[in-house]
């Protein structure tokens, strides 16, 4: 009877410890999918004097958690002088709300291009991103800014 | 009472659908480009192609102190925007006419409102041609005071529909700026 009993709770603990593993796996990848999917400031340079290749992804929810906790972090003198800086930007945080949806409604397109000499910058819209590229002999530099975490951003600060 | 028929009722949503999708699509695609072009004979090539809705709303954006929501206040010019102002508007009643003519050994100039429009025409070793619509200038000055809408003009250059507005030919260097609904500029050379 209680090796009936201890076997009960046994399979309950296995049960209970199966549906808790299978939570957390599911959480992961989703985690992990949402994190794939999620608008993200790309950053490459390449330099070719120095010969070293820095490359920097910053998830939307970085900048976004950076932008919140920024303010409530730095010393309070930077903090007024930034409160007074943020003050100017709000009259055009919702002109640049508007200007990021109109980018994103906007078809794909090459906007600016520069060849001078040897060196070449081309500015894309490409899908929902702003495409920056540099070709020159000192570096490389390619820049994805997606429309999207912009007009968010915006969209948070203008409140 | 008759039973309503499900086809028709399908075919009725369907045309709905189309006729409120056709209208947008058909913005889409005509939306008008501001395109300008810079070739160097021995420099730079420059492209630069964007929406004229989306310039209206970044112009909007410019952090200039003479440059608030889209209109640019001019001070200290030798001409007032309120002159300027008097003087086109002189002009409407004129009709087609030469404003400025100016000839030396090396140039010719000439400043004319043609068709409407407002025309520079600069013959000599460099050639200038600069076509602005009336409706344009018409949008700039009909602000007040020393104020040019900028964000205006842009609309009306929206509504005046393709077309060159400026055409510079130097000996080592041309310039062009003009309206159309091609995202696309000619490709640099050398691309």
């Amino acid at each position: 009877m209680s090796t009936s009993r201890g076997h009960k709770v046994l399979w309950s603990l296995v049960g209970i410890t199966a549906l808790l593993l299978a939570g957390t796996a599911s959480a992961v990848v989703l985690a992990v999918q949402a994190a794939r999917t999620m608008p993200a400031i790309e950053v490459q340079v390449d330099d070719h004097a120095a010969d070293h290749r820095v490359a920097i992804t910053i998830p939307a929810f970085l900048v976004a958690g950076a932008a919140w906790a920024a303010p409530r972090v730095m010393p309070a003198e930077a903090r007024a002088e930034l409160e007074i800086e943020m003050a100017e930007a709000a009259l055009y945080l919702p002109m640049l709300e508007q200007l990021a949806a109109d980018f994103e409604a906007m078809p794909d397109a090459t906007l600016v291009e520069v060849i001078d000499g040897g060196d070449r910058v081309r500015v894309d819209k490409r899908g929902g991103d702003l495409l920056v590229r540099v070709r020159s002999a000192d570096a490389d530099v390619d820049v994805r800014v997606p429309a999207a975490l912009v007009r968010s951003l915006a969209g948070s600060f203008a409140g | 009472m008759t039973r309503p028929n499900p086809l028709r009722a399908f075919a009725g949503a369907a045309l709905l659908i189309l006729a409120a999708a056709v209208p947008a699509s058909a913005a889409a695609a005509d939306e008008l480009w501001l395109h300008v072009s810079v070739d160097e004979t021995a420099g730079a090539q420059v492209r630069v192609n964007l929406p004229l809705s989306f310039l209206e709303t970044a112009i909007r954006m410019v952090p200039a102190d003479e440059l608030r929501d889209g209109k640019i206040v001019l001070q200290d010019a030798e001409l007032s925007v309120a002159e300027l102002r008097t003087l086109w508007h002189s002009l409407d009643t004129a009709g087609d006419a030469v404003l400025v003519e100016m000839h030396d050994e090396r140039e010719h100039v000439n400043v004319s409102r043609r068709g409407g429009d407002l025309l520079v025409e600069v013959d000599g070793p460099d050639a200038v041609e600069v076509r602005i619509p009336g409706a344009v200038v018409d949008a700039m000055l009909a602000g007040e005071g020393d104020e040019l809408d900028l964000a205006a003009a842009l609309r009306a250059l929206a509504a005046a529909g393709e077309g060159e507005l400026v055409a510079v030919t130097e000996t080592d260097s041309q310039v062009r700026v003009w309206v159309d609904t091609s995202p696309a500029a000619p490709a640099l050379r050398g691309r």
